[in-house]
């Protein structure tokens, strides 16, 4: 491969790798206020979420169940009555499902960019 | 109708409309260059390449088949284990096992390594007192259809069957195609294998991109992608192959979309009767209309059909990349998390090789804009090396006319290239 080849394919790599990726902490955090009734949600919220950002997900439970977060695999159980608060780090683009298992309702969409 | 909720834990992004455009533009820019300037007589015909006598050795040593043999019915031996005797839940590695290694994994590896599936295939193994183990002839042309039928019904399990994560249901399908395979084998011999088996017509159909194939005496040449598929003596009934492959894929992502959702949801049908209309759909509209296109370039006194199976390996660079845009941050993601869950393969509390706790890399997926490049450049190249591979066999079927004859053919490429980069671009 030419010289230029080389120069050019590096510029092209270099200009997509800085035109996406971030470290966490740099974006603002994400926090979003969910109450799980038993009826599930009348529509599926899509939120959007910069990469990077801390996500906190305060969540008012009013049965017992199981929040799945999923892409980020992370599963917290639900109390009637009680309030849980989910937090990660979305460290990870792209769109991902939040819902409860008893009735299999997606709660949230969760779009990192 | 509810969202099906696959073995994927996560959606790409939708690809930047910027990109999709670039993509668009090269795939069409690429396609009028082949029209107006490429080659005029057919350069593909004959397979040449680079000989390789002393990694043919390796290859065909009875040591190395042995060891891959070995480690293949390790792995699959596992996975049985975890599906006669594993847990009925979402975390049993026989599902990423089935759904991301090997349908999404045979993929990159036979692009890469080329034949290796059939070396590595358990049920012939299995079925190696029939002489089934046997290397494969220098050509098999004999008809592709019961693989097209079998990888038909795997795609209606993978994307329709609702329950299609549960162990009842896999385990109703494994016993199905293991029956479908071997009694077959047994019934007709061990050809019947490399007709009927979905998963080595799949692998050996994305082999013939990679850049090994086997000489007339047997020496591994190292060769053009281009050529290995430019020179191949088509199997019967390739086409059919080629549209259930792409209907499928395709099919994936309409019913991804709003509008299936949209046009589905409040209709009182069974939702697996839906899903089955839509893939039967499509993977017949694939083929219809890459018949039609394929109609002009009939050589006088030659057979539709023939012409369209040898017109079908241009459809295959297409397939390739569109499964590698649409599944390869599947097999990096789902791909780890099988191989962590394999550390507790039968969901007793194990946690062999000590990865139970493992977390996968996820680092490629801080690069969103790294992936969506990649997808565009899987999508675009697989439009342009279908398209030259096109070329070069229309010159074959119709000397004389085929620039103009194989404009048609050509358009719907276009048409499925560009199609399918609006369908990761819409959600």
């Amino acid at each position: 491969m030419s010289v230029t080849r080389r120069v050019v394919l590096a510029a092209l790599l270099a200009a997509a790798v800085t035109g996406s990726g971030c470290a966490a902490g740099s974006a603002p955090p994400t926090d979003i206020d969910l109450v799980v009734t038993s009826e599930g949600p009348d529509a599926t919220r899509t939120v959007e979420v910069p990469l990077g950002s801390r996500v906190t997900i305060a969540v008012d439970a009013r049965i017992d169940d199981i929040l799945h977060v999923h892409g980020y695999e992370i599963e917290t159980p639900l109390q009637a009555g009680g309030s849980e608060t989910v937090s990660f780090d979305a460290t990870m683009s792209g769109a991902y499902e939040v819902e409860t298992h008893s009735n299999s309702a997606i709660w949230l969409k969760l779009v990192v960019r | 109708m509810t969202p099906l909720h696959g073995i994927a834990s996560r959606d790409d992004l939708p690809l930047p409309f910027p990109l999709v455009v670039t993509g668009a533009a090269l795939a069409l820019v690429a396609t009028f260059w082949i029209v107006a300037f490429a080659w005029r007589q057919p350069r593909l015909l004959n397979l040449q390449g680079h000989p390789l006598p002393r990694l043919t050795s390796f290859v065909d040593h009875p040591a190395t088949s042995r060891g891959l043999r070995v480690v293949a019915m390790l792995l699959w031996g596992v996975a049985a284990l975890a599906l006669v005797f594993g847990a009925d839940r979402i975390d049993n590695p026989v599902f990423g096992f089935v759904f991301v290694w090997l349908w999404v994994g045979l993929v990159p590896v036979s692009l890469l390594m080329g034949g290796i599936y059939r070396r590595a295939n358990p049920l012939r193994a299995l079925l190696r007192m029939t002489g089934a183990t046997a290397p494969a002839p220098l050509h098999q042309t004999s008809s592709r259809l019961p693989a097209a039928g079998a990888l038909l019904v795997f795609l209606y399990l993978e994307l329709v069957e609702p329950e299609a994560l549960t162990l009842p249901v896999l385990r109703g399908f494994v016993a199905l195609w293991l029956a479908w395979v071997i009694g077959g084998t047994l019934l007709k011999g061990p050809r019947w294998i490399a007709k009927a088996d979905p998963f080595e017509a799949f692998a050996a159909t994305v082999a013939r991109l990679s850049p090994w194939q086997r000489n007339a005496d047997g020496t591994l040449l190292f060769v053009s992608p281009l050529r290995n598929l430019g020179a191949w003596a088509v199997p019967r009934d390739l086409a059919p192959l080629a549209a259930v492959l792409l209907g499928g894929t395709l099919f994936d992502a309409v019913s991804a979309s709003a509008w299936w959702v949209r046009s589905t949801q409040g209709l009182a049908v069974d939702p697996r009767l839906l899903g089955i209309t839509g893939l039967t759909v499509t993977v017949a509209a694939v083929y219809l209309v890459f018949s039609a296109a394929a109609a002009p370039l009939r050589p006088t006194g030659g057979s539709h059909r023939a012409t369209v199976d040898s017109l079908a390996p241009g459809l295959l660079p297409l397939v390739a990349g569109y499964f590698l845009a649409h599944y390869a941050t599947m097999l990096y993601l789902e791909g780890q998390r099988t191989a962590i869950r394999f550390a507790d393969p039968l969901g007793r509390g194990w946690d062999l090789l000590g990865m139970a706790e493992a977390a996968p890399d996820t680092t490629l997926l801080a690069y969103p804009m790294v992936i969506a490049v990649g997808q565009v450049l899987a999508i675009v190249a697989g439009h342009v090396a279908g398209a030259l591979v096109t070329h070069d066999i229309a010159l074959r079927l119709d000397p004389d006319h085929a620039v103009r004859a194989q404009v048609p053919l050509l358009a719907v490429m276009v048409v499925l290239t560009v199609g399918g980069l609006l369908s990761m671009f819409g959600t």
